[in-house]
């Protein structure tokens, strides 16, 4: 069996009973990262001597008796836009080439806490804005799935990961779909959590009203687990919220009789034929396993993304705007053009901005007040070619992941099943304010009922130019 | 600034490049019109959402996190 098959509770139960050690899965890892690093640019940089010490620092421990949890002794990987002291956070821009982080960023602490085994930082677009673009100091990752179409981003290293099959948890942000774009457009599972729900101290802002935190994995319950870690309060975050943390895998499996599904049609007002026929797919299959399915009214698409560009242009030039002035050719060319533009907002526009996005989070309250969860699609279509370059702000195409940005709520993508060429499809699943935990006991049913879990990881080489699925 | 011949109205442009100014950013050339055709986007965009927000005349405490005070029964 290869390490690549078993999932983190599987692992976790093999270095507890000293089947495995942590020291060799550490090494198989940083050998497929190394070797996979040539075709997939997912790491900017791989940390075999870091990731060795924590390594051995986890099987002392398991040896004692300690146990620091799920992730203990498991190896996974931090967009770089997460602190780790003493390295380099580079955003994968050639402005931060020389910052080095003075100290651990609050999930990267609270992995170390719980003895998981840092790997890697994970490529991204820069400053996780947008992208991908080719005038930036590292490689753009690449989809294992078909090497002709885009990872989606911004965490395209944590997707482009995990999808080929080197990881089976990655960190990850998401501003406006940052996790969950590329979570539906390599395959692998992302969920963007509540607003609040995970510290983004030591993270790299790009918009603070909008930024969260969050895992992508392999499988839900992969998830559960890397959130079960890195949930919780932290007074050094001010946008952190003092709410308990749940049990997040305690309801995986538990049957779906009596949820109520709201489908979010006005969410799905652009989306294409093929896509809406994969909602009705995972209607019919709540349906089967005795969940109510039926319509709800949302705010439409359109507003959302206007207020994401708006916020995310204004606070994003903020956060730049001493670079903008001083070495705006520094940046990619997309990056400065878009963060340029927030300088072209109002107070009066953002403080609109602000009313709106309440109103917006309102509406969709009032929707999820009906229903336990609603069921929409994470993007119109599976990964796009390289060119052009799609525009996250296209009004004719707005995005179906900002809403959720807008509102605060947690959100899931989940992989459904491949397209007839071979791009993985996905829908994206939307809880109450904090109810992760019933989330994923949906995204978990999905992910068993759409056969996805049968799926083997797509086969990819250097010089084949496009991977093929085993 | 060379002048390039764009598809945007003078005012928006003059308006664009005045904002520009006032940032203190320099735009090279080639990039003023991609910004210009989303400027025109996030202006049409911000109508929008005035009117959105105008049609709701309640007050609304914009400090609030944006999780707090939501009912999700």
């Amino acid at each position: 069996v290869s390490l690549a098959s078993l999932s983190v509770r599987v692992l976790g139960q093999k270095l507890r009973k000293r089947e495995l050690s942590s020291v060799e899965l550490t090494k198989w890892t940083i050998e497929r990262a190394e070797k996979a690093n040539g075709v997939l640019n997912a790491f900017i940089r791989i940390l075999p001597d870091h990731a060795l010490d924590a390594a051995r620092r986890a099987d002392r421990e398991f040896a004692m008796g300690v146990d620091r949890g799920p992730m203990q002794g498991i190896p996974y990987g931090a967009k770089d836009l997460f602190d780790v002291a003493g390295l380099p956070t580079t955003c994968h821009s050639r402005l931060e080439l020389q910052t080095v982080a003075r100290s651990d960023s609050a999930v990267v602490e609270k992995l170390a806490r719980g003895g998981a085994v840092l790997v890697g930082k994970l490529a991204t677009h820069e400053y996780a804005l947008y992208g991908p673009e080719a005038e930036l100091p590292f490689p753009q990752a690449r989809n294992p799935w078909n090497f002709e179409h885009l990872t989606g981003g911004s965490s395209s290293g944590s997707a482009s990961s995990i999808a080929g099959g080197v990881l089976r948890v990655a960190l990850g942000t998401d501003t406006g779909g940052s996790i969950r774009t590329p979570a539906s457009w390599s395959g692998v599972v992302g969920l963007k959590p509540t607003f609040g729900r995970v510290s983004r101290r030591g993270c790299f802002p790009l918009s603070w009203s909008l930024d969260h935190c969050g895992p992508m994995a392999r499988r839900v319950e992969d998830i559960a687990i890397a959130l079960q870690v890195i949930a919780g309060y932290d007074p050094l975050d001010n946008d952190c919220a003092n709410v308990p943390v749940d049990d997040y895998t305690g309801r995986l499996g538990q049957p779906l009789a009596g949820v109520r599904i709201g489908v979010a049609r006005s969410l799905l007002e652009t989306a294409p034929q093929r896509t809406l026929a994969n909602i009705e797919r995972v209607a019919e299959f709540f349906r089967s396993e005795g969940a109510e399915v039926f319509d709800v009214e949302t705010p439409p698409l359109a507003l959302f993304g206007a207020v994401v560009r708006a916020l995310l242009l204004s606070e994003g030039h903020h956060v730049h705007q001493a670079n903008l002035r001083a070495r705006i050719c520094d940046f990619g060319p997309l990056t400065a053009r878009r963060l340029a533009l927030g300088a072209c907002y109002t107070a009066i526009d953002y403080l609109a901005c602000l009313k709106a996005r309440r109103l917006l989070a309102e509406a969709v309250s009032a929707a999820l007040s009906s229903c336990d969860v609603l069921l929409c699609a994470t993007t119109a279509n599976t990964a796009p070619r390289y060119t052009p370059v799609p525009n996250p702000f296209d009004p004719l195409a707005p995005s179906m992941t900002n809403p959720l940005n807008v509102t605060g709520n947690p959100a899931v993508s989940v992989p459904i099943g491949l397209s007839d060429d071979g791009l993985p499809m996905s829908i994206q699943l939307v809880g109450k304010l904090f109810a992760e935990a019933q989330l994923l006991q949906v995204a978990h049913a999905v992910e068993q009922l759409s056969g996805w879990t049968e799926i083997a990881l797509p086969v990819y080489s250097a010089g084949t130019g496009a991977a093929s699925a085993a | 600034m060379t002048i390039v011949a764009s598809s945007t109205p003078q005012p928006i442009a003059d308006e664009f490049d005045r904002l520009m100014r006032r940032a203190r950013l320099e735009v090279r050339d080639e990039w003023r019109e991609p910004m210009l055709l989303e400027f025109s986007q996030m202006l049409a965009e911000l109508d929008s959402i005035h009117a959105f927000v105008d049609s709701h005349e309640h007050r609304i405490d914009l400090r609030q996190v944006i999780t707090s005070e939501r009912v999700e029964k």
